[in-house]
């Protein structure tokens, strides 16, 4: 029996469907995210675990107590939200002692709880300081102690990063990730950032127009996405029309640009006319003539510690990152050929589901 | 900072000593000796500052204009931060034409207001009482409170109102211990400014005054009407004073920016 169990809660307000028939079993001290794009009903289902909105069908089961009904301030549960929404008239150590005081705790508890939350976060020296004296990366710290003291059944993040800059955002997540494994809490985490999402999750929940998509491991849905929409949304994809020749079991052979290949493919797809979709990072550039496509680079750029190509090609535009080894020996219009492993491609269906 | 260029400069700087030249004038006539108003320049005394004390009907005055700018300020807060709460947060019906009522006292004209309140309150039997004229001046005053009032609960961050009640806090709590701290430097700003605009109302005042109940503007002004002693000038000089050591407390407290213009965290 899973820990967190929400069963076929949807939302509609008025004739929109935020969220529709949302399932999903999280076990004690998982972290799982909420990944989708805006709109997609990921911070609708947090409020409604939360118990800012109540849900217009289905169950919230928490420990297999159903906690649909109870009220926002009886369900023990910590938020860090987007803004932080720290409390701007008290300072740190005071923003954190605000859930032990509504629980009553005896002055010496509430101290010893307040610099182990702070200490967790690094936060010791500042705890007599206003949040506007604060950075936004120590503010979302306190944020995170003032969350986490009053020892919640579950932990709701939503976007908590998503102020921060790019370097800072990802020592936070490593720092997150750390405590949230030292606590063992069972952590949601609402998103639209797939990398955040993947560095993060145990899990990964793919939501699109209120309903969800795909579950699984971070790699499992990167490697094997379900349809097009996950594939594109984690990260990038190349997709090349192909024709769909025989499917048996897990494999399939297409045919594309005259020759034929055998790919792993998914249950579900049916179509003759499919998509064949190709990672970036698993195309390689070869010489003119021995590739599976032939193409001509239009553009390379530097990323440090890899570099992407745009390649011109009879099917479309090719993205392709190499590897930065050496300085390659390849330049804008050169003409080339594109190479992958059978495996590395999937099969997906054209339309979206 | 920008600077300004010399056409700006001139004329902000004749908007500001058009703006305080009456002023300091007031102050200046206040210290002369002679009788009439007069601006000193070769005597000087402090004899119509002692004569305020001696009048007791201006003290009294004083203090009624004092305890009526407090009780009508009070009272319009009382009412608008409620309302404004309703107004700001949820959308009905009536929303348009309640901040339109609320806001109304702004653009009647205060000579109609003033036979309004009037015969409002002969029908009540309530004229010439401190209760009657502190409901007409928080009926006047409202606009100031609320404007504030909602512009600071606009402006409010609603997630820390749902943080508190994630940990733990009723909703009687969250507004007293998060929502109120932090709307607390519009509402003081509104409460001044009502209480500014209570203590020198006159034009509707003097509608609904009674020899019992005069106010300071509306006593100064049947004074002005019959003598012209430089008791006036005193008087105003103290209220000047008054005002900006007000102005200054204020400052020092919370930001006059932050009373006035609001929205600054």
């Amino acid at each position: 029996m899973s820990f967190l169990n929400l069963q076929e809660i949807s939302k509609s307000f008025g004739g929109f469907v935020a969220v529709d028939q949302f399932n999903l079993e999280v076990d004690k001290g998982e972290f799982v995210s909420l990944l989708g794009p805006s709109g997609c009903g990921k911070t609708t289902t947090l409020q409604m675990i939360a118990g800012f909105l109540d849900p217009s069908h289905g169950q919230i089961m928490v420990g297999g107590e159903d906690l649909t009904a109870r009220p926002a301030n009886q369900r023990n549960i910590g938020i860090v939200f987007q803004s932080y929404a720290l409390f701007p008239h008290l300072t740190a150590a005071q923003n954190v002692a605000f859930g032990l005081e509504m629980r009553k705790a005896t002055q010496g508890e509430r101290q010893e709880k307040i610099d182990r939350a702070l200490d967790l976060v690094h936060l010791s020296a500042f705890r007599d300081r206003y949040p506007k004296q604060l950075s936004g990366g120590q503010q979302q710290r306190v944020a995170l102690a003032r969350a986490i003291v009053i020892e919640p059944t579950i932990l709701l993040l939503d976007e908590p990063m998503s102020n921060l800059d790019a370097k800072l955002r990802e020592d936070m997540q490593l720092e997150l990730r750390s405590i949230q494994e030292k606590l063992g809490i069972t952590t949601i985490l609402v998103t639209h950032d797939q990398n955040e999402a993947m560095a993060l999750s145990d899990r990964i929940a793919v939501m699109n127009e209120g309903r969800i998509v795909q579950v699984g491991k971070p790699h499992e849905i990167y490697e094997d996405p379900a349809n097009v929409f996950v594939s594109s949304f984690l990260g990038k994809n190349n997709l090349l029309a192909v024709e769909v020749e025989d499917i048996s079991g897990s494999k399939a052979s297409v045919r594309f640009n005259g020759q034929s290949l055998t790919v792993p493919c998914r249950e579900g797809v049916t179509n003759k006319e499919a998509w064949l979709s190709i990672r970036p990072e698993k195309v390689q550039l070869t010489d003119k003539g021995s590739g599976l496509l032939e193409g001509q680079i239009k553009t390379r750029v530097f990323f440090g510690n890899h570099w992407l190509y745009q390649i011109e090609t009879a099917s479309g535009e090719f993205l392709v990152y190499s590897q930065n080894t050496a300085v390659p020996n390849t330049a804008p219009r050169d003409a080339v050929g594109l190479n992958w492993q059978a495996d590395d491609a999937r099969l997906l269906n054209m339309d979206a589901s | 900072m920008n600077k300004n260029g010399p056409l700006a400069l001139v004329f902000h700087t004749l908007f500001i000593v058009f703006m305080v030249a009456p002023l300091a004038v007031v102050v200046w006539v206040a210290f002369t000796p002679l009788g009439y108003l007069q601006v000193p320049t070769t005597q000087w005394s402090l004899r119509w500052f002692y004569a305020i004390f001696e009048n007791e009907g201006f003290i009294e005055s004083f203090w009624l204009s004092l305890a009526l700018g407090i009780a009508s300020a009070s009272l319009a807060l009382a009412c608008a931060v409620p309302a404004a709460l309703a107004l700001a947060r949820y959308s009905f019906k009536a929303r348009g034409f309640l901040v339109g009522l609320f806001l109304s006292p702004l653009v009647i004209p205060s000579v109609v207001l003033g036979i309004a309140f009037l015969r409002f309150l002969t029908q009540l039997n309530i004229t010439g009482t401190f209760f009657g004229m502190a409901l007409c001046h928080a009926v006047f005053v409202m606009p100031f409170v609320l404007r504030l009032a909602l512009a600071s609960i606009t402006g409010m961050d609603r997630s820390a109102e749902q943080a508190a009640v994630s940990l733990g806090a009723t909703h009687g709590t969250t507004f007293r211990r998060v929502t109120l701290p932090m709307i607390l430097p519009g509402l003081v700003g509104g409460w001044v400014l009502a209480f500014i605009t209570s203590f020198d109302e006159l034009t509707v005042t003097i509608f609904i005054s009674s020899p019992s109940t005069t106010t300071l503007p509306v006593r100064l002004f049947n004074h002005i009407t019959q003598t012209t002693t430089p008791i006036v000038a005193s008087i105003s000089a103290v209220i000047i004073f008054l005002s900006v050591a007000a102005i200054l407390i204020l400052d020092r407290l919370y930001g006059l920016d932050r009373l006035l213009v609001g929205s600054k965290r």
